[in-house]
């Protein structure tokens, strides 16, 4: 990025260096990986043949026992539905909530700066846990998957970055849809979020990570079990004996060929798997998602 | 987008009235319907649910019929045992953030920005932000499986290497250590994308100057990028400090055991506590208004202090 003139600095550089470098960044990358890595291999493997190996690098005697139990376990495929309705839903309804708000306030329409600044303090100044959770009852939405996607369906600082990509967008292009007669709605949808793809990629996937790992509201907005998502059931799986929650036999001795460990395992698998494939492909939007919204939120 | 403003109808001499805009501009003003009234409901309506703390509040009885009690609450929270260990735990636990938390995204992002192979560059940003896409719930999980006692792989591991088996998650010694270790590892990799962006905006003339002066790659990083981040790095530091109330919730309710209450109970775990486990919900929401009154003068005076450092402001 810095032309041939910083290359021609590099090659000043001792190779030493560059090489230790790239060494060190080998290593964290170990070091951010491998912990998934393992929980991936040991919920491939055989119960006997993993247990006491201490850190492992392949499944051992791989199986997919562990992940088809998972599978067939009912509470766990039905946390897997509600949380899926729950990502899908709520990132749909959250761009487009998202993007409504955002575009007016990108406009310089009288109001503007109060309604962003009311906007802006929410970030700042929020009514806390209790409170939010004391309307959220009083809005009649405890144990419903609604209650995880209703209050948050408008996160600010998403709206801010909205905001500065719309802002980026040449005047030229909606003015002269208005000149052909379409209205502040249609050039919206026809021209300007069309051209804000990159923007609503790296918004849509903020949303999808956040109604995906949401846990706090959760356990507070759903007490009844029918309605846990897939992050209160890894909780309880990972705080409870597993044989108290499902119908399993005991814990270390084998139940065929799982036992609680390979299921937790692959409890996990299961559960992290669609944002790991999702995130690498959105990487290039979301890097600039993120430079959009830091430096000025 | 500036166009719409312009074209506000001048049709003749008669003044327009207060509401004009609003018929010119209908489609933009409905637009912002649907998220002007989430945001009143559940943001607004919750800070008006702040009055909790100065009520004797039930569930059964509402907000608005639960009677007035004062400064009944904040009494009880100030003079209560608990008062100074969360405060001291939720301070000290962010300051041990700020210290050794903070600086690692910086340090990363200085090697990555010297990376010249784009293909591992971008292999390990990769590879570096995908914990900050894990929930706390997994890291927790990942936490027992690589810490716990006994059984932990780390723990195995320098048992059997170097003879030390450090209890990371249950020996309030260690426990806050695990918080700044577990933090680094979600965040350290995400944290990078904002300095990656500073850095790229370093002017090349400088380097290409430096070069010439003979200014070696650590005279380079050192009189050069440095320098260049630093207002942004200044910034951030300062918001940081801004919220230093916020000690990471998720993290420590998940990672949490009887244990390491006295090292690790916050201002958040302890709201969650009085209220939902123990029904003292303007307990929790006494705890929680002097979180959200004291910590939004925190923010106010970091904003003052970045303009201060003749930074432009958050707003």
């Amino acid at each position: 990025m810095r032309g041939a003139a910083a290359r021609a600095g590099l090659l000043r550089l001792p190779e030493p260096g560059t090489a230790l470098n790239h060494l060190l960044l080998a290593v964290t990358g170990v070091v951010m990986l491998y912990p998934m890595w393992y929980v991936f291999m040991y919920g491939l493997s055989d119960p006997q043949a993993v247990l006491g190996k201490g850190a492992i690098l392949w499944p051992q005697e791989p199986t997919l026992a562990a992940v088809w139990f998972v599978l067939r376990t009912p509470e766990i495929m039905r946390s897997y539905l509600n949380t899926a309705f729950v990502v899908i839903a709520g990132t749909l309804l959250s761009i487009a909530v998202t993007s409504l708000y955002a575009y007016p306030l990108s406009t310089r329409i009288p109001g503007v700066r109060v309604i962003s600044l009311l906007t802006y303090f929410t970030i700042l100044f929020s009514g806390g846990i209790i409170p939010t959770y004391v309307i959220v009852r009083e809005t009649g939405l405890i144990n419903s998957l609604w209650s995880l996607i209703v209050p948050q369906l408008v996160w600010p600082f998403y709206v801010f970055i909205m905001i500065k990509f719309f802002r980026n967008i040449p005047d030229s292009l909606p003015e002269s849809a208005r000149m052909d007669g379409a209205n502040d709605l249609v050039i919206l949808i026809r021209i300007v979020l069309p051209l804000s793809l990159p923007a609503l990629a790296s918004v849509g996937l903020f949303y999808a990570v956040r109604y995906w790992n949401e846990f706090f509201t959760a356990i507070i907005y759903l007490p009844n079990k029918e309605k846990w998502t897939l992050q209160v059931i890894l909780r309880s799986l990972l705080i409870t004996q597993l044989e108290d929650q499902f119908d399993m036999p005991s814990g270390d001795q084998t139940a065929g060929s799982v036992t609680a460990d390979t299921v937790k395992m692959a409890t996990v698998m299961v559960g992290t798997l669609p944002v790991m494939l999702i995130y690498p492909f959105l990487q290039k939007h979301f890097a600039k998602g993120v430079m959009i919204g830091a430096v000025k939120g | 987008m500036s166009a719409p403003a312009t074209r506000l109808p001048t049709s003749a001499t008669r003044p327009r009235a207060w509401y004009a805009p609003l018929i010119t501009h209908r489609y933009l003003y409905l637009m912002l319907v649907p998220g002007a009234v989430v945001l009143l409901i559940y943001r607004y309506l919750p800070m008006y649910g702040l009055t909790i703390a100065f009520k004797n509040f039930r569930l059964s009885r509402g907000i608005w019929r639960s009677p007035w009690v004062g400064f009944e609450n904040f009494e009880r929270f100030f003079n209560s045992p608990f008062f100074e260990l969360i405060i001291t735990n939720t301070v000290v636990i962010s300051l041990l953030k700020l210290v050794f938390v903070f600086p690692v995204p910086i340090v990363l992002a200085l090697m990555l920005n010297e990376v010249r192979a784009n293909w591992y560059k971008r292999g390990v940003q990769t590879v570096l932000y995908l914990p900050h896409f894990l929930s706390w719930v997994v890291i927790g999980h990942l936490a027992v499986v690589f810490l716990a006692p006994q059984t932990g792989v780390i723990t195995n591991l320098l048992r059997d290497t170097i003879g030390l088996a450090p209890n990371m998650l249950m020996d309030p010694a260690s426990f806050r250590g695990t918080l700044v270790l577990t933090d680094i590892w979600k965040e350290a990799g995400w944290g990078t994308i904002i300095f990656l962006a500073a850095l790229a905006g370093v002017d090349p003339d400088l380097y290409e100057a430096a070069t010439i002066d003979g200014a070696r790659k650590l005279q380079q990083i050192w009189y050069i990028t440095l320098p260049s981040i630093l207002p942004v790095v200044v910034i951030i530091f300062i918001l940081r400090i801004g919220n230093i109330l916020d000690a990471g919730f998720e993290q420590i309710f998940i990672l949490q055991n009887p244990v390491v209450y006295d090292v690790s109970e916050i201002l958040d775990t302890y709201t969650y506590r009085a209220a939902f486990q123990e029904g003292q919900y303007s307990i929790g929401a006494t705890v929680g208004f002097f979180k959200s009154v004291v910590g939004l003068a925190m923010v106010l005076a970091a904003n003052w202090a970045i303009r201060k450092v003749g930074e432009e402001g958050v707003f």
